[in-house]
């Protein structure tokens, strides 16, 4: 029996979340209209508003996708993240570094943050759940070491707000360089920016998807998430490929921090506060399964996507923020039922084959 | 009044398989009754439906005299029947007295726990099946048959009139199994309606009184243990005549040079243990679980540390230090546990097949989807694996299959294997596949691969191998070829030897 592409496609996960994608729209677009009289949802200016909040959790999603189809978790990757913001924006502030060389710095101990989880979950055996959320601590701690000024008299913890001009090269403000950078494209014919970090997430999500699907590398790590024990007798190195990554999610957490930074002109303490909630609910709702070996980024991407979309939903219908994170913890609810509810199906689907 | 346990048109269907149709037989108390199909005739089926776990569409089950319908496991318990499966359901920090009371522990006046009446109950049960289990320790610290008959002794205690085996002896040594099998006959004795599961018809033949024969979920016939023999259970099992399984054998009689030469080889599991392997020749370990046979092929393989001794391999002194340097000398390991350590089991035919070759399938840093492809269908065409295509996942196959698809992992042209370790093969599988099997191992060997094959089966060991290997507690207690005609009392002997 053969199939056509089309008809695989609409049995595909994927397909599932676009529907619901839309949903959600048709939803909080009837739903805005019934509240505020008119549609506040399916805008123009709601739209730059998901895009420019898409990129800080996006790329958290990115790095934990990788660990999570791998069999790992790291709930470092926001602290991580919020620390090389402001080391990002004290080196600028108070030792002069230019933008790429704080940049660097910033993602260069990023990734030594992510290499010490590996070695805590790879040679000490931690679970990486109590490592990962540890090492947030620790990671956070440091970070207000590193946003006293040394030249004070009495250096306390502070947020540190950047001049204008210091790192608008990552920014969402349309400015010269982001001209440059960014890309002019019409939209119900306005002309509008699309900001260069936004670009930067959807190649991020391009890259990773295609070493995931098409390279040596992606296959191994859908190996050693379906089963370690299996991997290794085959020849892979399962702690190679934890090793590399747990760095790179913390390095992917160290540009979305670095992101944070240039888009507010702030290092600040509450930077990435609930992203890490939000990178982790779209990774799920896009099928990537807790217990690793399954999923993919372009699931992840439209995972991101309902997140974003949800949260602005809540927004147009008016909803008070305590609403707002009730429902987010629903969508995580959501996103788990998802993943068991498939889990169940699939073990289904093999007893009734033998 | 004789009990009894009747099925009536139990009928089973799910998405696109009728699991059952239309079984009907009686199990009487006082009697052993064995259960027994190729995988796929839908034992595992009717037993969840005995135990609540699924409800028929069709039919019904009467316990003595009354039909009964079950809407949980635990309503199954109450109203009397009782399923060991392989997996233990068994609290391994508790203490035995502990799992043999759950839910009815007794208490002292002050409510609390009456550790005195729970260790003095315990210890009745313990000397109804004449055991020396102490009833304080944690269950978890007791070897697997004794576990075992802990979870027999929760059924015994419930009361439960009907008590079912799931391939009981699966985990057990021989020694083990006569304890289980004097269990079995306390049981009976007791007046239970006992169930028993097995595809290893030896035991059958041992232990039941009559047998059941079931075939693609229909029920095929009953007959009397002792009117019977095996080749006619296995006949009504398969359907055909499957004649002397091993005499049947095509094997290879021209051996190779020497491929591997282990002297004196001890890790932390296994002492002083020597043997050669030729290109061509089949060697068989044989021994009890715990023997130590793993553990050989574990150190070999670069899995466990080697703490003295050496070995060669292909003609160079070998020192693996992890399976990957193994494998690309040209070993492969089929590991005992299947599913747990062979198989990823929820990726396609195709990537457990090209999973060991992924480095060497292209040059670049991409994946080369069309030579794995290739490398899948040659290994579906050369093992017979019953799949519409490559894509499959490998959860959704039988056992057999599964095992081909290890064998085609080993075995493509990329891979480059010269000794393939095969552990346990055939666990798990049907008659008929067995066979098949058997019959791929002996065409690896007349290809010019090493093969090593451990089995827990004493017949297919002396059956297939051409030399024998005999292991207990880390040691080679004995060795022997196929010439000496060996016998399964004869290798036991060896097995025992101190």
């Amino acid at each position: 029996m053969k199939e056509n592409r089309f008809e695989k496609f609409t049995k595909s996960k994927m397909f599932t979340l676009l529907i619901l994608l839309v949903l959600e729209v048709v939803v909080f677009t009837i739903w805005s209209g019934i509240k505020q009289g008119s549609n506040t949802y399916f805008t123009f200016k709601a739209l730059t508003t998901v895009i420019n909040t898409m990129t800080v959790p996006g790329f958290l999603a990115v790095g934990a996708s990788f660990l999570m189809i791998s069999g790992n978790i790291d709930l470092s990757a926001s602290s991580i993240g919020a620390f090389a913001g402001m080391f990002a924006a004290a080196s600028i502030q108070y030792y002069h570094f230019t933008w790429w060389a704080a940049i660097l710095v910033a993602l260069v101990i990023s990734g030594a943050f992510g290499f010490f989880n590996a070695i805590l979950v790879n040679e000490f055996r931690f679970q990486p759940f109590i490592a990962t959320m540890a090492m947030s601590s620790v990671v956070k701690g440091l970070m207000s070491f590193v946003s006293m000024d040394p030249k004070a008299a009495a250096p306390v913890a502070t947020t540190i707000t950047l001049n204008p001009n210091m790192l608008d090269w990552f920014g969402a403000s349309p400015t010269d360089a982001l001209n440059f950078l960014g890309k002019k494209v019409f939209f119900q014919g306005q002309v509008i920016e699309i900001p260069f970090n936004i670009i930067l997430l959807i190649l991020a999500f391009v890259i990773y998807g295609v070493i995931l699907k098409k390279t040596k590398f992606g296959m191994k790590v859908y190996l050693v998430g379906g089963n370690p024990m299996a991997a290794r007798l085959v020849g892979v190195n399962p702690k190679k490929i934890s090793y590399i990554l747990f760095t790179n999610s913390a390095i992917m957490g160290g540009i979305a921090g670095v992101i944070f930074t240039s888009k507010t002109l702030q290092g600040s303490s509450q930077a990435l506060m609930a992203d890490m909630f939000t990178g982790l609910t779209a990774a799920m709702l896009g099928g990537i399964s807790f217990g690793g070996g399954a999923g993919g980024m372009g699931g992840a991407f439209i995972g991101l996507l309902i997140t974003r979309a949800f949260n602005q939903g809540m927004l147009a219908i008016n909803a008070k923020s305590f609403v707002t994170t009730a429902f987010s913890g629903l969508l995580l609810i959501v996103a788990l039922t998802i993943d068991f509810a498939s889990a169940r199906s699939t073990t289904a689907r093999a007893l009734k084959g033998v | 009044m004789e009990q009894y346990l009747e099925f009536s048109g139990i009928g089973k269907a799910f998405p696109g398989v009728r699991a059952l149709d239309d079984i009907s037989f009686r199990a009487s108390s006082g009697s052993v009754l064995a259960l027994i199909g190729e995988n796929g005739a839908g034992k595992s089926t009717l037993l969840k439906i005995m135990s609540g776990d699924l409800q028929p569409d069709q039919g019904k089950m009467i316990l003595n005299g009354e039909e009964v319908t079950f809407s949980s496991p635990l309503d199954a318990m109450k109203k009397g029947i009782s399923v060991i499966y392989q997996e233990r359901q068994l609290i391994p920090s508790l203490s035995v007295a502990e799992n043999i009371f759950p839910g009815a522990l007794p208490r002292n006046k002050f409510g609390l726990l009456d550790k005195k009446k729970l260790r003095e109950d315990t210890k009745k049960i313990i000397d109804r099946f004449g055991l020396s289990i102490n009833p304080d320790v944690p269950v978890g610290t007791l070897s697997v048959a004794h576990q075992q008959m802990v979870e027999i002794m929760k059924a015994y205690r419930r009361h439960s009139d009907v008590i079912a085996f799931d391939e009981p002896t699966a985990p057990l040594t021989d020694t083990e199994i006569d304890i289980l099998f004097r269990f079995i006959k306390t049981l009976k004795d007791d007046g239970k309606i006992v169930l028993y599961v097995s595809h290893r018809l030896a035991e059958i033949f041992q232990i039941t009184d009559e047998i059941v024969v079931m075939k693609d979920g229909k029920f095929v016939q009953t007959v009397r243990t002792a009117e019977t023999n095996e080749q006619e259970i296995v006949k009504a099992m398969v359907g055909r005549d499957i004649g002397d399984t091993y005499a049947s054998l095509s094997r290879n009689d021209k051996f190779g040079d020497v491929l591997l030469d282990v002297k004196n080889l001890s890790s932390p599991y296994v002492d002083n243990v020597s043997f050669q392997l030729h290109r061509g020749e089949i060697i068989g370990f044989a021994g009890l679980v715990g023997a130590g046979r793993s553990e050989v092929m574990r150190a070999i393989f670069g899995a466990d540390p080697v703490l003295a001794g050496e070995f060669s391999f292909d003609g160079q002194p070998a020192d693996f230090k992890s399976p990957k340097d193994a494998i690309d000398a040209g070993i492969a390991l089929c590991p005992e546990d299947r599913k747990e350590q062979g198989l990823l089991l929820f990726r396609s035919i195709k990537d457990n097949v090209s999973a060991p070759v992924v480095d060497k399938l292209s040059s670049s840093i991409f994946r080369n989807p069309k030579l794995e492809e290739e490398i899948a269908q040659s290994a579906i065409d050369k093992f017979s694996i019953k799949t519409p295509n490559s894509e499959k996942i490998c959860l959704e196959l039988s056992g057999g299959n599964q095992q081909k698809v290890i064998l085609g992992r080993w075995t493509s042209p990329l891979v480059d294997t010269k000794l393939l370790i095969l552990d346990e093969p055939t666990k798990g599988i049907d008659v008929g596949t067995k066979q098949e099997i058997y019959q791929m191992v002996c065409d690896l060997a007349k290809q010019g691969y090493g093969v090593i094959f451990i089995s827990s089966e004493l017949t297919e060991v002396i059956g297939v191998s051409d030399t024998i290997i005999v292991m207990h507690n880390g040691h080679v207690t004995g060795r022997t070829t196929r010439d000496e005609n060996p016998t399964e009392e004869s290798i036991l002997a060896m097995a025992m030897l101190d």
